[in-house]
């Protein structure tokens, strides 16, 4: 009786080590199955490769320029040929014909881009040496409301990085923004969203 | 005693099934794991990648065509700049003479290798870039001047197109071939001392994304 009853323990605990290592190799198993998986998808669903594949639908060439500084090992970016690289994003001017902002941005997106916004005077600057000081150019910006100004892609608007001629904004009605040349300088002015511009695209660089 | 037995017997057969299950369990998800390992693998070890890092060296731009047909899914077709692209190749053409050897090492150096050519359509394609007066290497050698032609991208020459000048090739001891254009024959090939100075023609294969 003595001698059955720890052999019988035994013999439990030994099917119990037995059956944890099992479970925990299954466990381990599973783990590294589901991360290898979430790696693959995330490779997969590289972006580049998708922007890659939208741009070809709007654009027939691409130019690539080495970059000097590794961005998260990408050696390339590249831009739809006849657009300016700055930064990490491409510019197009479009004056084939003038038009309303919400035509504007039309335009922009037909090109896989949208209209531009601005984040520093250096990208002010940049922009306006491509530009024609007799003629306004729409801008990513518009009021939704009460003087609320909001960027086309969400980007929060600083009152910082603001290049307003002097005395505007000036009236509320005017709810949509071009970017013009006044006496010496380039600034921004609000204008009727109605009124007919051309303007200047923006889209982000491609990285390879 | 018989009822032990039974007993016994029924618990034996479920632990084996339970053991079984477990083992075939394990013996899934490591394949399942491995499987899913080797794919992510094929993607990182992915050519385009590795070509667009080594080209990096070599060039500071590079100029993409929209692919029509899509190949394998890569929309985009890339040569550096200021090479010609055609089907599956880009090209540029050397305008400094040189050895045929010196002339290929040029070209490893932009991450290419002489030319090497495999149609009648690439030939006339090349042959619009050329100017008539000069002669250009290819990629094509007979090291043992033997008679036994050799593409420098071990191409199999017995099976690739020729188009050789009329008479040519002439000597046993001119063991290069350069394109050169002849009337009224146009442009043909000519084998050439390896060690005289010729321009020439350097191809590489485009990346593709």
């Amino acid at each position: 009786m003595m001698q059955e009853r720890p052999a019988q323990g035994q013999v439990v605990c030994w099917s119990l080590r037995l059956w944890m290592a099992a479970l925990i190799s299954i466990l381990l198993l599973s783990t590294c199955f589901i991360a290898s998986c979430v790696v693959t998808y995330q490779l997969m669903m590289n972006k580049p490769n998708r922007r890659l594949s939208e741009l070809h639908t709007y654009h027939s060439n691409l130019i690539c320029f080495s970059e000097g500084t590794t961005v998260s090992e990408k050696v390339w970016s590249c831009c739809p040929k006849d657009w300016k690289p700055f930064g990490s994003y491409c510019y197009f001017t479009s004056t084939d014909s003038r038009a309303s902002q919400n035509k504007s941005e039309e335009k922009c997106s037909l090109r896989g881009a949208h209209l531009v916004v601005i984040h520093s005077q250096e990208e002010q600057d940049f922009i306006t040496r491509m530009l024609d000081t007799a003629a306004g150019y729409f801008i990513g910006l518009s009021d939704v409301g009460n003087s609320q100004w909001r960027w086309i892609d969400q980007t929060p608007y600083n009152d910082r990085a603001t290049f307003w001629h002097k005395g505007e904004p000036n009236n509320d009605y005017e709810k949509c923004v071009i970017l013009n040349y006044r006496k010496t300088m380039w600034g921004w002015n609000d204008i009727d969203c109605s009124d007919e511009e051309n303007s200047v695209c923006q889209m982000k660089k491609i990285y390879l | 005693m018989v009822q032990e037995r039974q007993s016994q017997g029924k618990g034996v057969c479920w632990t084996l099934r339970l053991w079984s299950a477990a083992v075939i369990s394990m013996l899934l998800l490591s394949t399942c794991f491995i499987a899913s390992c080797v794919v992510t693998y094929q993607f990182i070890m992915d050519q385009p990648s590795r070509r667009l890092y080594e080209l990096h060296t070599y060039h500071s731009s590079l100029t993409c065509f929209s692919e029509g047909t899509m190949v394998s899914e890569k929309m985009w077709g890339c040569c550096p700049n200021h090479w010609k692209s055609f089907g599956s190749s880009c090209y540029l053409i050397s305008t400094k003479e040189n050895f045929w050897s010196t002339s290929e090492q040029n070209c490893v150096q932009m991450g290419a290798h002489l030319v090497v050519i495999n149609t009648e359509a690439e030939q006339n394609f090349i042959t619009q870039q050329l100017n008539e007066s000069l002669s250009y290497f290819l990629g094509l050698s007979d090291p043992q001047g033997n008679g036994k032609w050799q593409w420098i991208d071990d191409t199999p020459f017995s099976q690739n197109v020729r188009f050789w000048h009329p008479h040519e090739p002439n000597l046993p001891e001119e063991r290069c071939v350069s394109i050169v254009y002849w009337n009224p024959s146009k442009w043909g090939w000519n084998d050439v001392f390896c060690d005289s100075k010729h321009n020439s023609i350097c191809e590489m294969k485009k990346i593709y994304l």
